[in-house]
């Protein structure tokens, strides 16, 4: 099937509601039971009221959202549908913040007993090289979205680790 | 490790860290800028581009031209601007789009970023099967290209050819391999000429062969288009009479001409029967009209010493024996077209004979007169050679062709006698 040509017209950007979108999952999530989990929340969502879901102004439908379940709960169609939602970008400075921690608290997490300190010149450029990386600190993490998405516990690095066919 | 060694290494990490940091910020930067927020500035999810991003982006490009994930963001977001643009009716759409087709292009030439797919296919279906991820790969360009295709389509229906040109365009100088230009150019067709079959039913001729005509001015060797384009002229001419409809005739052949002749020198022509026949039908169709034209002329003897009518005759000859030889190269020995040729090339060598007798009552002098005589009928053996050649089986061809032969030598023979005898005179009251 060509994704490209799936809205039925020539006439609509393919780019704009993607399955992803639609149904407020993450390209970044690939475990069955939380994509079934958040689609049952983007569901309850779309129900609850007109509007309360939109993209680009436009209120999702039920029926976008079927369509869109159908295709990301199918390892084949959602694959080609990653080719038309951007992938999360990563903070910058998440390398710097970790060695940060490691040069701030030789002793601690990441610095195993007798290694090097580092001495203060290269905590204080280390410091200023993390200062000067804009990774928005402040900006929602981009793997989640509005509050409720963050209902659905948990998230985080393991899930990858369990996926469902 | 000593001391020293571990803080050589520790150091190198920072300036990695700095590095990638840099590098990545463009990205980020990008990334941020994208997030459709709600009202309490929470995201809710990438626009697929924004002007900032696509800035961003084009920073970041410059530190890592060959970086997968960046030109994924890039073909997404100036493929999706594109798009608007199109819907825009926006003059910069085109350059949009070659500029989103290259980064798609470029996405499809690198394995890591498909090798990647697969990984993240398997995270998500461990039993599923890579060859899914290949199967996008290979026909991303096709599948890319076919929107235009569906473009060309919408704006032919929507009565916007010079829109449709454009996608026609960018179809035509896609850089793709000559199996997905074949399809495409065959979509292309199916697409631009949809509505030909409708125009044919209301004989609305005009509008079925423009189409076509458009379509081949860019693809002038399509053998189904050049076909197609024979069979609506048939179609035309058939309802056109060689008297009244005479100069629509005319106007019609000099559309068809070239198209027949690519068609009748086409490489693939042997292998596509139904295009041969549409030639030769098409051909031998205007041969008919022509030969009907001449022979409604030279039917009527008594017009024939009118210099203007005779000319008539002959033009219409001409024209039908200039189709009659385009129908050759599909006609077998003894066919249809062949006997007509045959029959058209001998009428027209009698029309040319039978300027002759006036030849010789004309106000010049008695040499003049014999080489005038003596080229016109070489012109008409000429005619009958090619005549019997075309139609061995006619009877009556070489009995014409044998009478002017022995009319030109007796004329030649008349020439010699004048040369030599100096009382030409008296030979020119036999004559």
């Amino acid at each position: 099937m060509n994704i490209w040509r799936r809205g039925g017209s020539v006439m609509q950007n393919p780019y704009e509601r993607t399955a992803f979108r639609i149904a407020r999952v993450p390209a970044e999530t690939v475990r069955y039971k939380t994509i079934v989990q958040l689609i049952g929340q983007t569901r309850r969502v779309v129900r609850a009221g007109a509007g309360v879901h939109a993209v680009k102004g436009r209120p999702v439908t039920d029926a976008e959202l079927n369509a869109a379940e159908k295709v990301l709960l199918d390892a084949e169609t959602r694959i080609a549908e990653e080719l038309l939602h951007h992938r999360a970008e990563p903070p910058p400075a998440r390398a710097l913040d970790s060695l940060l921690r490691k040069v701030r608290n030789p002793a601690g997490e990441g610095m195993e007993t007798g290694e090097t300190e580092a001495p203060s010149w290269l905590k204080s450029w280390v410091e200023e090289a993390a200062r000067r990386v804009p990774d928005a600190p402040s900006s929602p993490c981009p793997f989640f979205g509005p509050d409720e998405l963050t209902l659905v516990p948990p998230f985080g690095d393991g899930e990858t680790e369990d996926a469902h066919g | 490790m000593n001391k020293t060694k571990e803080l050589a290494a520790l150091t190198r990490d920072c300036l990695a860290a700095v590095r990638e940091g840099r590098d990545r910020s463009h990205a980020w930067r990008a990334w941020e800028s994208l997030q459709e927020r709600d009202s309490d500035g929470n995201a809710k999810g990438p626009l697929p581009y924004t002007e900032e991003a696509l800035a961003a982006w084009d920073r970041a490009e410059r530190l890592h031209p060959n970086d997968p994930a960046l030109l994924h963001h890039l073909a997404i977001a100036h493929h999706a601007r594109a798009w608007d643009l199109e819907i825009a009716g926006s003059p910069e759409a085109p350059e949009a789009w070659e500029k989103a087709l290259g980064y798609w292009r470029r996405i499809s030439a690198r394995g890591d970023f498909w090798s990647d797919l697969k990984a993240k296919l398997l995270q998500c279906r461990p039993e599923a099967s890579a060859d899914v991820v290949d199967s996008l790969r290979g026909s991303l360009m096709e599948h890319l290209l076919d929107i235009h295709v569906d473009f060309v389509r919408h704006y032919f229906e929507g009565g916007e050819p010079h829109r449709a040109g454009v996608h026609v365009e960018i179809v035509r100088r896609a850089r793709i391999a000559p199996a997905v230009r074949k399809r495409l150019k065959d979509k292309l067709f199916a697409a631009m000429t949809g509505s030909v079959g409708e125009s044919l039913q209301s004989r609305a001729f005009e509008s079925a062969l423009a189409p076509v005509e458009q379509f081949l001015s860019l693809f002038e060797d399509h053998l189904p288009a050049l076909r197609l384009h024979a069979e609506i002229c048939k179609e035309w001419l058939s309802g056109l009479s060689y008297g009244d409809g005479w100069d629509e005739i005319l106007t019609l052949a000099r559309r068809a001409r070239p198209r027949t002749e690519r068609l009748a020198g086409h490489a693939d022509l042997k292998a596509h029967p139904l295009a041969g026949d549409a030639l030769q039908e098409l051909a031998s169709l205007f041969t008919q009209r022509g030969s009907n034209r001449g022979d409604a002329f030279f039917a009527r003897k008594d017009e024939m010493h009118s210099e203007d009518k005779r000319r008539q005759a002959l033009d219409a000859y001409e024209f039908s024996v200039e189709w009659g030889r385009a129908a050759l190269p599909v006609s077998s020995p003894g066919s249809g077209p062949r006997r007509l040729l045959g029959h058209v090339l001998n009428n027209q060598a009698i029309c040319l004979q039978s300027e002759i007798p006036q030849i010789m009552e004309a106000d010049v002098d008695l040499e003049t007169k014999l080489d005038t005589a003596m080229n016109t009928l070489r012109r008409v053996i000429s005619k009958l050679e090619e005549a019997a050649e075309a139609d061995p089986d006619d009877e009556v061809i070489p009995k014409n062709l044998d009478a002017s032969e022995e009319a030109l030598a007796d004329l030649e023979k008349k020439k010699t006698l004048l040369k030599l005898n100096p009382f030409a005179l008296f030979l020119e009251d036999d004559s």
